[in-house]
């Protein structure tokens, strides 16, 4: 849950660095698409850490507890965010 | 009475997944390494935007640009690695196999000084041609 939670809060922080940038200059829509990417997936991560929380609660434990889906999902979800910020950076 | 034949199937088959899916612990020890490599790969992401945004132009023209660049490289790299190994120590501990033994933080340690020492080239060329 920790560990989740911390990527959570990883991905809120890239999202606030971004903002910052985008404030100091005229702000654009298209500037502030990767802000809000990083919110809406920090967002998510966070869904999937109370997920986690709650899959590994039960007693007894289930007997799969992979998180296969979730780490495809986070792991795509990091890479699209560098590439979607990498695009928005000006030349 | 005849016992029935499948009525213990449902629980042979609960007992057979439970055999079949690897200790919890190694399963969860896996994903905190996952997580803690996405980590990683974001604060190269942010280090990545914070080069070119909010440090001023360097002796170089483009050379902000270029360590920026760099470290998003360097960020790609750390997260596929991340799932790569995720992936390939999941499949290892149901196998019962030895984990792998990809130098992998190696090649992040190397990377890591590499831009390093960019860095610190810049900035003293910076400081020398003022």
């Amino acid at each position: 849950m920790l560990s989740w939670t911390r990527t959570s809060f990883a991905f809120l922080a890239n999202g606030a660095l971004l903002t910052v940038r985008d404030l100091h200059g005229p702000i654009g829509l298209a500037g502030l698409i990767p802000a809000g990417l990083a919110v809406v997936v920090a967002l998510c991560t966070y869904l999937i850490a109370l997920q986690r929380q709650r899959t590994l609660g039960h007693r007894p434990l289930p007997t799969r507890i992979s998180p296969r889906r979730q780490v495809y999902l986070v792991g795509a979800a990091v890479l699209l965010l560098i590439l979607v910020t990498a695009a928005a950076q000006p030349v | 009475m005849a016992d029935d034949p499948t009525a213990g199937a449902g629980e042979r088959d609960a007992d057979t997944a439970a055999a079949d899916e690897p200790d919890y612990r190694f399963t969860l020890a896996n994903e905190r390494t996952f997580l803690a490599w996405q980590r990683t790969a974001l604060g190269l992401l942010a280090a990545a935007v914070a080069v070119v945004q909010l440090v001023p132009e360097l002796s170089i023209p483009g050379a902000r640009h270029a360590l920026g660049l760099l470290l998003a490289v360097l960020a790609i790299l750390t997260s596929g690695m991340g799932l790569v190994r995720w992936e390939q120590a999941d499949r290892a501990i149901r196998r019962g196999g030895p984990l792998p033994r990809r130098p992998t933080p190696a090649y992040l340690a190397v990377g890591l000084i590499v831009v390093g020492l960019i860095a610190i080239g810049l900035v003293i060329g910076k400081a020398v041609t003022g």
